[in-house]
């Protein structure tokens, strides 16, 4: 009986942490040695709905998995990381990302401009904070 | 037959008249990202014979650029390609955004798409092999590793 309470216990607990690990797992919500950059929800949410389809390390689009990956941002460098934010800042100000081929046929997928500040505002504070620029 | 290659003929006379404005050529550049950075010879050298002739002022315009219809298409595509990245203005960048272009150019690399295609067909010189793309791209990340140092 002991046994499989504590089997179940056990079930549960990983099927819990399996369940928030997909959303979790993006940036781990932090930024490296750099703890105190928590991705905030609003940001979070957007990644997640628009951005993390194509930009995740298991991802069909070979261009967009190449460029960027969300689940592995945390792994990288300092310079490489403000280039990655200060490209994302920039591509979705300028309306590059999502692709237009992406928003013709998904018209949900385009950002708004609530959206795109932001997301570009969250990108800029993190590469001031580390770049002071 | 002969009507046709008249018409073509013609035709080729007449597109000369048509202003290509091939982007102006600059030699000096005081910004110029390989006068003002330490960059390795071998790594300077790959720049200018397959980036600069789009990516910079210095472009050498070889004889047929000047006509129409080539003209169109080296006008347009060094206007595009100066437009995104110009290294000649390369030291009026901030930091952040040379981080993102060397970024950038190490995907480009990574991908192959860069130097295109319809350049490299023509400018054997300008063609990058692994060993090249491998070189451009260490270059590309140490130099932006020592930016935040």
């Amino acid at each position: 009986m002991k046994k499989i309470i504590l089997i179940s216990a056990i079930f549960f607990v990983a099927a819990t942490l399996m369940s928030i690990s997909a959303t979790e797992n993006i940036l781990n919500n932090t930024i490296p040695g750099n703890e105190k950059y928590v991705v905030p929800d609003d940001v979070q949410a957007i990644i997640d709905n628009k951005c993390f389809d194509c930009h995740n390390s298991q991802s069909k689009n070979m261009k967009g998995k190449m460029k960027l990956k969300f689940d592995k941002m945390q792994d990288l460098k300092v310079h490489k990381l403000i280039g990655k934010l200060d490209n994302i800042a920039e591509s979705v100000t300028e309306g590059d990302m999502p692709p237009k081929k992406t928003i013709k046929k998904y018209p949900d997928m385009k950002l708004t401009p609530r959206e795109v500040k932001t997301l570009s505002d969250w990108a800029n504070g993190i590469i001031k904070d580390i770049a002071g620029e | 037959m002969k009507k046709l290659l008249i018409i073509l003929v013609a035709l080729f006379v007449v597109i000369q008249f048509i202003p290509a404005n091939l982007p102006e050529v600059t030699v000096n550049n005081p910004d110029d990202l390989l006068k003002t950075t330490t960059v390795p010879d071998n790594i300077a050298q790959k720049l200018r014979a397959s980036c600069y002739d789009c990516h910079s002022n210095e472009t050498v315009y070889p004889w047929y650029s000047y006509l129409a219809p080539v003209s169109f298409l080296v006008s347009r595509d060094t206007r595009e390609g100066r437009k995104k990245l110009n290294f000649s203005e390369w030291n009026k960048l901030s930091k952040v955004k040379k981080a993102k272009f060397l970024d950038e150019i190490n995907d480009e690399l990574e991908e192959g798409e860069m130097p295109m295609k319809i350049y490299t067909v023509i400018h054997r010189n300008a063609v990058l092999n692994d060993q090249d793309i491998k070189a451009l791209q260490n270059w590309v990340d140490d130099y932006a590793e020592s930016l935040f140092e």
